[in-house]
């Protein structure tokens, strides 16, 4: 099997009082779509910073294609392009020149590759970049990030701020760097994009890694979401049984939703004690597992 | 060399207006200085006795010979120039975490030591290129108005100029890495400068010597130079000390710390 292209290894990033990261580990492997979800404050951007060198860990290790994050960043930087959360640009320069220095920092031509992606991405390449708008400003991000066609792309948040064509654009660009080997690890808070395109994802939660599953496991695992409705008021201990959660009653008690992940026999036998006038058996969306695993 | 190239073209227009302005000002002024005192006789008798002369470095003797009065006034150009320097190799670091863009430049292959020889040679290029407006403007001035200076003594005063500038551009690119959130470089840089000179003046009003290892104006006072004919050897190696430190420390901060990113 080959090295992964990028290895966690009990990474820790502390700011005294502050809470950052504690001990996350997770590979990511060559080829990859990896989405890293979890709600704001959460620690991902921390993470990400630490993988692309900006910040120094305070404990574990971090390794992209096998180099040490804090020691290596520079070659590392050499294979990834990075898009930040945030906007970072020189916006006293045009955005031609901004992508054209960017190309040059990185030792290759671009500028074919740059006005293909900027035509795809309808970017105009001569303003200034303090005159773009949010969303044109993330276009040069993502033009930034794919000029210097990386092994790696990292991005932080890369669609907030786009509008939804851009952002059907951005989704069919990332499937094609994919079909091309790039390797592409992707934090969102955007569930149904991370559903749309991961194979896997790492979950985080107040700087701790809840799980790192495929999105098969993760929509697979079992939870069904049951939402029902009774003639006369459910007893309230009816549903205490192992593998329910996210109980959630009406005022009336006579109707409940939750999600389960037992037997089929022992949710039945539970059913079959109540006079139902409805029932809805289904799938969990992306956002209620994920929410499940913050209660 | 991208790094340079990038940050100077950044820089240039700033720099090119500071020089012009510092060349003017050296060029009109000194004329006017001259007209204003033809012997220690003319000048009021609270500055012939009250030691002011002194506390800026020059003697009364001094000032009546041709270089005198371009030395008074190289004084309080070291100033602008300390302001000029300071702000410059401040500004190299905190623009980048107050503009927000710190976090694009440390994420690209060329590294932190490219990105800190970059940034220092920019603020060198500076220095050269405002030093070598004022020695050019100084030279063509005294050449004009007071022919017959001596020559050596000349480029030791107005070469004391570049070395207090280089020194603040030094300082200020390691404050800057130290504190790159400094949304306010020039307050800094002009608050520190207006301390150093002012310790300095203290120093010659106490006359305690000792005291001016505390600022760099104390290393080029023009009489000095004018009696000994050089720089005073104790206080140019304690210069290249601080500047080699300054240096030093500033490499070892940017290799070791986080990357600030704006708040």
């Amino acid at each position: 099997m080959s090295e992964p292209v990028i290895a966690l290894n009990k990474l820790t990033k502390s700011y005294g009082k502050h809470r950052g990261i504690e001990e996350i580990s997770f590979t990511v492997e060559r080829g990859e779509i990896f989405g890293f979800i979890g709600p704001n404050g959460a620690g991902k951007s921390t993470t990400i910073r630490t993988l692309m060198g900006l910040l120094k860990p305070t404990g574990g290790t971090a390794s992209v294609f096998g180099l040490d994050c804090g020691r290596q960043a520079s070659e590392i930087a050499k294979d990834v392009g990075y898009l930040p959360s945030e906007n970072c640009y020189y916006n006293s320069m045009k955005v031609k020149e901004m992508l054209l220095y960017t190309a040059e920092l990185y030792g290759v031509a671009g500028h074919n590759r740059m006005e293909a992606l900027a035509e795809r991405l309808n970017l105009d390449l001569s303003r200034r970049i303090g005159d773009l708008s949010l969303g044109n400003k993330k276009k040069v991000g993502i033009v930034s990030a794919l000029l210097p066609s990386p092994k790696l792309l990292i991005m932080d948040e890369p669609t907030s701020g786009l509008d939804p064509l851009i952002q059907q654009t951005f989704y069919d660009l990332l499937k094609e760097e994919n079909e091309r080997g790039t390797t592409i690890f992707l934090s969102s808070h955007v569930l149904s994009e991370v559903q749309r395109l991961c194979d896997r994802v790492a979950i985080l939660r107040e700087g701790k890694l809840v799980g790192v599953q495929s999105m098969k496991e993760l929509r697979g695992n079992g939870y069904k979401k049951i939402s029902l409705t009774a003639k006369n008021a459910i007893p309230e201990d009816l549903f205490s049984i192992p593998g329910t959660a996210n109980l959630e009653w009406d005022k009336s008690k006579t109707s409940v939703s939750f999600m389960f992940s037992g037997t089929v026999m022992t949710i039945m036998n539970q059913l079959h004690r109540l006079e139902l006038e409805d029932i809805l058996i289904e799938e969990p969306s992306l956002e209620e597992v994920f929410l499940h695993y913050y209660e | 060399m991208l790094i340079f190239r990038f940050e100077w073209k950044r820089k240039r227009k700033y720099i090119l207006i500071w020089a012009a302005t510092l060349a003017v000002c050296i060029f009109s002024m000194t004329p006017v200085y001259y007209g204003m005192i033809e012997t220690v006789e003319t000048l009021p008798v609270e500055f012939t006795q009250g030691g002011f002369f002194e506390t800026v470095g020059i003697s009364l003797e001094l000032l009546m010979e041709p270089l005198g009065m371009y030395s008074f006034l190289t004084g309080f150009f070291m100033v602008a120039g300390g302001i000029f320097g300071m702000h410059l190799g401040l500004s190299l670091h905190t623009e980048e975490c107050t503009g927000n863009t710190a976090e694009y430049l440390y994420t690209k292959p060329c590294g932190r030591k490219q990105i800190y020889m970059g940034k220092l040679l920019c603020a060198l290029a500076g220095i050269c290129v405002t030093g070598i407006f004022y020695l050019a403007t100084s030279f063509l001035t005294m050449t004009l108005f007071r022919f017959g200076f001596p020559i050596g003594e000349f480029f030791l005063v107005a070469g004391s100029f570049i070395l207090i500038s280089l020194f603040f551009a030094l300082l200020g690119l390691m404050v800057g890495i130290f504190h790159p959130n400094n949304r306010s470089p020039l307050l800094t840089a002009g608050l520190v400068v207006f301390v150093e000179y002012c310790i300095t003046s203290f120093s010659r009003t106490v006359n305690i010597r000792a005291i001016g290892f505390l600022s760099p104006f104390s290393f080029f006072s023009p009489a000095e130079i004018h009696n000994a004919g050089t720089y005073s050897w104790d206080y140019m190696l304690w210069y290249l000390l601080l500047l080699f430190g300054f240096a030093l420390l500033a490499y070892w901060k940017i290799l070791k710390r986080d990357i600030a990113l704006a708040v």
